[in-house]
C-alpha cells in the first residue's frame, strides 16, 4: 500500500501521528515557526486602552496610579 | 499557505514587535529631547477650504498597481493629505505634494532613506530597498535615485509638517529639518500608559509628548492621526494593502530574508496566509507581520467605534468597520474634480 501523508487515514495503515518520528516533526515546525515569528517584528508597538487614542498624562480616572 | 494566523502567533509577533522597537526607540528619544518643541497638539488645523474630508496614504503596492497617486493628482483633491514617510517620494516625484508626513518607525538608517539619505553611501550593505514594492524607484541606481530624492524633499519639505514620533533615528529629524520641515512630535503608545514603570509612561515623562495609538506600522499611524488630531471626516486609506498581489514572488516579500532563516525552502509557503478578498474577488497572500498589522488596524476601528474607507482598491484589510470604497467615488464624494475615466 502506497504511504499517504495528510489529514486521513486508510483503513491497515498506522496512524503516523502517533509514531515518534513524526511527533518530533510536528515539533520541529512548531519550533521554527515560533523562532521565525520572534524575528518578525512589525515597524512599532500597538496598544489601546479603552476608546482613547491620545493619552497626554492625566492620572487613570481610578485614582489608583499616585505617580 | 495558511488561511489565518492565531492568537499566540500574533502574541509573539506583537512581542518581537516591542522587543524590536522599544529600546532602541527610547534611545533614540533621548537623543531627540534636543530637536523637541511643538507637539502633535499644536498642528494647526487645516483650512476650511479644504473640507473636512482627508486621504492617509500608506506605501503599499496598490499605489503604484492602480496609479492611485496620479487619480489623486489628476482629481485635483482638494481634501487634506496625510502620507506615510515611505509614500513621500512616489508622492513627490508625481507632483502631490501631503501636507502633513508620518514616521514611527525607530530603525536606525532605512527609514532616512525615504527622506533621501546624505550619508547613503556609508550605510551598511543590504538589499532592503532593491527588494521592497513600497517604492519601487528605489529598486535600481539606488544613488541616483536617492540624490533625485534629496532634491525633491529640500524643494518640498518647508511645506510639508512632519507628525514626528520620538524614537525615530536622530539622522531622520536632522534630515527632516535640513529639508526645512516643521516638526510635531508625539510618543507611541507602546504598553499601558498607567503603568508607572512602562515603557509609554517612561517615555512620557522623559519627553512630556502626548501619545497616540499607533496601529502598528505608519500607514495606520497616519490614519489615527488624521482622525483623532486634525478630527477629519471621512478618512479614506490609500496604499494600504497589508499584502502581497496575487503572483508575488515569495522572494520579493518583505520579511522573506527573516523567515527564510527559519523555515525548510520546501515549506517556506507555510508562512504566509491566502486571503480571499470579496471585494476585490481576488486572492492575495500576507505574512505575519502584515497580518498582525491588519488585526490591529481591525482592533482600532472595532475599539474606537470610528470607520475607515478602504480606497485601496487591493490587499487584505476589510472586516467590520471598513467601508471598501473606489477611490474615484471617495474623492468625488468628497472634495475633488472628477477625472473622466473611471478606473475602479
Amino acid at each position: 500500500m502506497a504511504k499517504l501523508i495528510g489529514n486521513y487515514k486508510i483503513s491497515g495503515q498506522p496512524d503516523e501521528r502517533e509514531t515518534e518520528s513524526t511527533v518530533k516533526k510536528e515539533d520541529t515546525v512548531g519550533d521554527f515557526e515560533r523562532k521565525a515569528m520572534a524575528r518578525l517584528g512589525g515597524s512599532i508597538a500597538f496598544v489601546m486602552k479603552g476608546k482613547n487614542v491620545v493619552w497626554n498624562g492625566a492620572p487613570p480616572k481610578d485614582g489608583a496610579d499616585k505617580s | 499557505m495558511k488561511s489565518a494566523l492565531n492568537q499566540a502567533e500574533l502574541s509573539l509577533v506583537a512581542q518581537a514587535t516591542f522587543n524590536k522597537t522599544a529600546n532602541i526607540g527610547f534611545k533614540h528619544a533621548q537623543e531627540n529631547l534636543g530637536y523637541m518643541d511643538k507637539t502633535i497638539l499644536d498642528v494647526p488645523k487645516p483650512d476650511a477650504s479644504k473640507g473636512p474630508a482627508a486621504i492617509a496614504m500608506s506605501a503599499g503596492p496598490s499605489l503604484h498597481r492602480r496609479r492611485t497617486i496620479e487619480r489623486i493628482r489628476d482629481s485635483a483633491f482638494k481634501g487634506v493629505i496625510v502620507a506615510a514617510d515611505g509614500a513621500l517620494g512616489h508622492c513627490l516625484r508625481n507632483g502631490v505634494v501631503p501636507d502633513y508626513v508620518v514616521t514611527v518607525d525607530p530603525h536606525p538608517y532605512w527609514i532616512i532613506r525615504w527622506f533621501g539619505d546624505p550619508d547613503l553611501r556609508s550605510r551598511p550593505e543590504d538589499d532592503y530597498f532593491r527588494r521592497q514594492d513600497l517604492d519601487p524607484a528605489l529598486n535600481s541606481r539606488e544613488q541616483e535615485r536617492n540624490d533625485e530624492l534629496i532634491e525633491l524633499v529640500n524643494a518640498h519639505g518647508p511645506k510639508i509638517k512632519v507628525i514626528i514620533a520620538t524614537c525615530v533615528a536622530p539622522n531622520v529629524t536632522r534630515r527632516c529639518l535640513q529639508a526645512g520641515m516643521s516638526l510635531y512630535w508625539w510618543n507611541p503608545i507602546c504598553d499601558d500608559y498607567d503603568d508607572p514603570a512602562g515603557h509609554t509612561r517612561r517615555l512620557y515623562d522623559m519627553t512630556k509628548m502626548p501619545c497616540m495609538v499607533t496601529g502598528g506600522n505608519c500607514g495606520a499611524s497616519a490614519w489615527i492621526f488624521a482622525k483623532a488630531i486634525l478630527e477629519r471626516d471621512p478618512v479614506a486609506m490609500v496604499g494600504m494593502d497589508l499584502g502581497y498581489a496575487p503572483g508575488t514572488p515569495l522572494q520579493k516579500t518583505q520579511y522573506y530574508h527573516e523567515l527564510i532563516k527559519f523555515y525548510p525552502v520546501d515549506r517556506l509557503e507555510q508562512a504566509y496566509i491566502a486571503m480571499y478578498n470579496p471585494h476585490l474577488n481576488e486572492t492575495w497572500f500576507t505574512d505575519p507581520t502584515y497580518y498582525w498589522y491588519r488585526q490591529c488596524f481591525l482592533d482600532v476601528v472595532r475599539q474606537s467605534g470610528w470607520t475607515a474607507q478602504n480606497c485601496t482598491e487591493g490587499g487584505t484589510l476589510f472586516g467590520d468597520g471598513i467601508e471598501c470604497v473606489p477611490l474615484d467615488r471617495f474623492i468625488t464624494e468628497h472634495g475633488g474634480v472628477q477625472p473622466t475615466a473611471t478606473q475602479c
